[in-house]
């Protein structure tokens, strides 16, 4: 008992990790006018989908495409991992 | 023909003599200042395609001038390139019905059935270095920079073509604004220069104008 020696390990904390009991994340939406706008998310439990994570936003996919950390997805079922960087995008298509 | 602009300035920037041929496909807002651009980048083969005429409501938005109006758009860029620049370019006045295509593609057209139609002829073609897609809408722009024989180009790309109904259609005012289009010009010519020196581009840009600033997607 008593100080914890340099180099000891703090008890409890080897082995596997314990999952998180919430998913911290952030959409961020992107019209084609007016402000972007971004939505920090809390999502209770360790798994989500991003179809989840929008709706908790409260940020529809219709008509806009959707990309989790740069990579577009079309599978909202996708699951999301903690920390993940959602982007949700009006879909323009003049030029 | 070839150019006789003076490029001392900006010749360690861009090195012409690495530019490839490019096709424009249509020459509305964001297609006119491409046009107008390649040129003063010191590309010498420029081919463009549209079947339109200069409208009023075109000219606060394009490079198109006041006495353009009723002229048809590839005939007046011709002639703005060629007081600009000293250049000739190939201007076709016909829309893209899917004549093959060589070099790099640059798509500014309006339609995400036009984009299809380009995609079929550019898709896994080897005489293709590089597509170029502008997206515009509002103040949002949206370009995207597909190497159509990159396996994984291809799929990310694929997955952002849908049809027409599945994507915004501007309304009447908020088609765009001319500070949105340059930026897609200037976009689009950037990566290009950059694929034609490094071999190197980043697959999406996007920006926003209204407080602006580049969307990490």
């Amino acid at each position: 008992m008593g100080a914890k020696k340099k180099g000891q390990k703090k008890k409890g904390t080897t082995g596997a990790k314990r999952k998180p009991s919430e998913l911290r994340l952030t959409v961020t939406y992107v019209p084609t006018q007016g402000d972007v706008q971004e939505k920090p998310v809390v999502m209770a439990g360790a798994e989500a989908t991003v179809k989840d994570v929008l709706a908790q936003a409260g940020v529809s996919s219709e008509r806009r495409d959707v990309s989790v950390n740069g990579k577009a997805v079309t599978d909202l079922s996708t699951p999301i991992s903690m920390g993940a960087r959602i982007t949700v995008t009006e879909r323009p298509q003049g030029s | 023909m070839e150019s006789e602009l003076n490029f001392s300035q900006q010749q360690r920037i861009f090195n012409r003599t690495v530019a490839r041929p490019v096709t424009v496909i249509g020459a509305g807002s964001v297609g006119s200042f491409v046009v107008t651009m390649l040129p003063k980048m010191g590309v010498s083969k420029i081919t463009v395609y549209d079947r339109d005429a200069v409208e009023s409501h075109n000219v606060p938005m394009s490079a198109y001038r006041l006495k353009d109006q009723g002229r048809y758009k590839v005939e007046a860029l011709a002639e703005i390139v060629r007081e600009q620049s000293g250049l000739e370019i190939n201007a076709i006045r016909a829309m893209y019905t899917g004549e093959p295509l060589r070099g790099t593609v640059i798509a500014c057209v309006d339609s995400m059935e036009a984009r299809m139609l380009i995609w079929k002829q550019v898709k896994i073609n080897l005489a293709v270095d590089l597509l170029v897609d502008t997206r515009v809408a509002g103040e949002f722009v949206r370009n995207l920079a597909v190497n159509p024989n990159d396996p994984d180009d291809v799929a990310d790309y694929e997955k952002l073509l849908y049809p027409g109904s599945k994507a915004l259609r501007p309304t009447c005012g908020n088609h765009g604004i001319v500070y949105v289009a340059t930026v897609a010009a200037a976009a689009a010519c950037a990566v290009v220069a950059g694929w034609w020196t490094e071999g190197a581009k980043q697959f999406n840009f996007a920006y926003s104008a209204h407080k602006p600033r580049v969307i990490t997607p």
